[in-house]
């Protein structure tokens, strides 16, 4: 039965029998156990705040899941402009050994410069940047979130040159008046390698995590120096391992 | 006096414990309903979050079944009007005629010699406010060729379409858009066609709703979705219905019941966790903190290594990838991809179907490419996942510099040096030769068991 459906009458004489006229606790939990129940509203607020704060993770991982991915989708056709729209107004880029570029006109000089100084994905070109493999965590408070990923691309030159590569990110991410953001994102670069060979083949030019920062100086070197393939590193987790909490 | 005093007292509590009464009614009413209110939207998100679960198990599905050429259990994913268009081949309109497409593909179920592994990635969905239809974009990773013959890299971008039919997500219209292929043997510098389709395609049932370019050709996929932070619409317009109240008396009982569900649906996102943080810890062989995922009765399969019971003698079997650690020169990857997860209602145990495309190798010496299929279980102890089972089923395992169509190699067998506890529970060879994993699901729109062609 509806609560607000129950008549009038019914309540004068259960529910205000036990508060004004005086009567015992008793007396009136009888016939309320019988004809009406008790709703304590409080208690089902609460439970419903906390299962509304539920889907609300789930919905936080959602998006942060399509920020990314559409960030993926932006880079294989060099969309830069729309790529820096995906950014707070603070975060900072770190792709491989090219240092960390801060603030959105750092990153849009950067961006442009990995493509020729346009925006855009010439005829001849190939970019494809696969965004795989997401460990995401939200923040207890809901308004920020760390999140593993790794790439896997094909990219190259017609005539010229293709190349595979790989390696995984660690990004930050921040929600803003209810949208989610990149606040950093840091690629770590595991292998860039020429697609004849790939990684067995032993090379003379072996690429060291640097595209073109030497033309674009960054705001700030490398949060971390490691050697890339043939070397190896372990980039450092965000997160503990889910089992063991270590 | 006395008497009088009593009646207008009286008088004056019965008017007091009238307005009290009605006021009480009046704001406990009032906040009543706002909490069914919320209640109501509550319950229209998470049913929103499982649908975007159901079409996620979708279009992964597809992928699994087009791996071995499942072309009825892929047709079957179709609505009734659905249509397909891949690359150049037009459009195909109708459950009937999307299996006329594919049996034009080449015969129905896997073939010896054929590799069509088309893994499918980067799911971005939008459902609609009516709940009924969604746009999905997508891309594959595609492995493709026919052993002593040539291997294809094919990468292809989705715009694809569902929709809700009693109460099941089906696939309303896939769109593929072809961005190349590229002969293995060459690769995307000297090798780029747009399409690997037959000779002699089939005729379409109408023409190609896009001019697409593809590489070496400029392109573009349009997205159906504006950016996700500027902007505002999204091409899923729909109304929002009106949505059914919650009577007092169920919402205890409603509470109740969307509690179990996020509940699962927060169990999906923690095995999808714990799978993508497995596979980190392969890539750097973490052997110590990776055996530490699995229950301590948990068993271990990989390839045709047999066996490992027991979470000790599943590190034990760790050994036989490698010393611990990383080092110089050594490339261990297992990129973790397209996770089908199903939670058991009592949410204990839980099973997945994934992918593995594996990057080994050692400088200097030999690169290797592995494409694999997991079928794992998993179990909540003290409200923590872990693995039960790992198993892992090889499709195709090859050496960079030759490919998969010139050599091919077989999946790896039981080690003399470190035994299993029990042989391989399933016995079969890896590409040229075929076989497909059991599926731990039935087919998700007709519900049927999938079963060898």
């Amino acid at each position: 039965m509806h609560y607000r459906h129950i008549p009038l009458p019914l309540f004068l004489l259960v529910g205000g029998c036990g508060v004004l006229i005086g009567c015992s606790q008793e007396q009136a939990a009888i016939p309320v156990a019988d004809t009406a129940p008790v709703v304590d509203v409080a208690a089902l607020t609460a439970r419903v705040a906390e299962l509304e704060r539920k889907a609300e993770r789930l919905k936080d991982m959602n998006a942060i899941k399509r920020l990314q991915r559409s960030y993926g989708y932006y880079v294989d056709n060099a969309m830069w402009d729309e790529v820096i729209d995906l950014f707070s107004d603070d975060a900072t880029v770190e792709i491989a050994l090219d240092g960390v570029y801060i603030g959105k006109d750092s990153i849009r000089r950067y961006l442009y410069a990995l493509s020729g100084g346009q925006p855009g994905l010439p005829a001849g070109t190939i970019n494809e940047h696969m965004q795989l493999q997401p460990v995401i965590d939200v923040a207890p408070d809901g308004n920020t979130a760390q999140g593993r990923w790794r790439a896997l691309i094909m990219s190259g030159v017609w005539g010229k040159s293709a190349t595979w590569g790989e390696g995984p990110y660690e990004n930050t991410y921040v929600k803003d008046n209810g949208i989610w953001k990149i606040k950093s994102t840091h690629w770590y670069e595991t292998l860039l390698v020429p697609y004849a060979g790939g990684w067995a083949a032993v090379r003379e030019d072996l690429h060291n995590g640097k595209f073109v920062s030497d033309n674009v100086p960054p705001d700030a070197p490398p949060t971390e120096q490691y050697e890339v393939w043939p070397g190896a590193y372990l980039p450092p987790y965000h997160y503990k391992n889910p089992v063991t909490g270590q | 006096m006395y008497k009088k005093q009593q009646n207008i007292l009286s008088t004056i509590s019965f008017y007091c414990f009238m307005f009290y009464t009605g006021a009480g009614i009046a704001a406990e009413d009032a906040s009543l309903t706002a909490l069914s209110d919320r209640v109501v939207a509550l319950s229209r998100e998470v049913q929103l979050l499982e649908d975007q679960n159901a079409i996620e198990i979708l279009q992964r599905t597809y992928g699994f079944y087009m791996d071995k050429a499942l072309w009825t259990q892929v047709a079957d994913l179709f609505t009734d009007d659905g249509t397909l268009e891949i690359g150049p081949s037009g459009v195909f309109v109708g459950k009937v005629r999307v299996k006329d497409y594919l049996l034009s593909l080449g015969q129905e179920g896997p073939q010896e010699g054929r590799l069509i592994d088309q893994m499918q990635l980067q799911p971005v969905i939008h459902i609609a406010n009516d709940g009924n239809n969604a746009k999905g974009r997508w891309r594959s990773l595609v492995m493709a060729g026919q052993h002593q013959g040539q291997a294809w890299w094919g990468s292809v971008i989705y715009e694809n379409e569902y929709r809700k039919e009693g109460g099941v997500w089906k696939i309303a219209r896939l769109h593929g858009y072809n961005i190349f292929y590229t002969d293995y043997a060459k690769g995307w510098a000297e090798s780029a066609v747009a399409s690997i389709g037959p000779d002699q395609p089939l005729a379409p049932d109408l023409p190609s709703t896009t001019e697409h370019t593809s590489y070496p050709e400029q392109f573009f996929v349009p997205f159906h979705y504006q950016n996700p932070v500027t902007g505002t619409a999204v091409d899923v317009a729909a109304a929002i219905p009106d949505l059914t109240p919650i009577e007092s008396d169920i919402l205890e009982q409603t509470l109740s019941d969307l509690n179990t569900r996020l509940e699962r649906l927060n169990d999906v996102q923690s095995i999808e966790r714990l799978q993508h943080v497995y596979g980190y810890y392969l890539d750097k062989q973490q052997w110590d903190t990776l055996a530490n995922l699995v229950a301590d009765d948990g068993t271990i399969e990989i390839a045709q290594r047999g066996i490992y019971a027991g979470k000790k003698r599943v590190r034990d079997n760790l050994n036989l990838y490698g010393e611990p650690g990383v080092h110089h020169g050594v490339l261990h990857n297992h990129i973790q991809l397209q996770p089908v997860i199903h939670v058991d209602a009592d949410g204990r145990t839980a099973h997945a179907r994934a992918r593995a495309l594996s990057m080994l190798g050692t400088y200097g010496r030999a690169g290797v490419w592995g494409a694999s299929v997991y079928e794992n279980e998993y179990v909540k102890e003290n409200g923590i996942w872990k693995f039960k089972h790992d198993h892992l089923y090889t499709t195709m395992f090859t050496t960079y510099n030759e490919g998969w169509a010139a050599a091919p190699r077989a999946a790896p067998g039981v080690s003399k040096d470190n035994p299993p506890d029990l042989p391989p529970s399933v016995v079969y060879e890896a590409f040229p030769k075929t076989h497909i994993p059991p599926f731990h699901y039935p087919h998700p729109v007709t519900k049927v068991e999938v079963r060898t062609p």
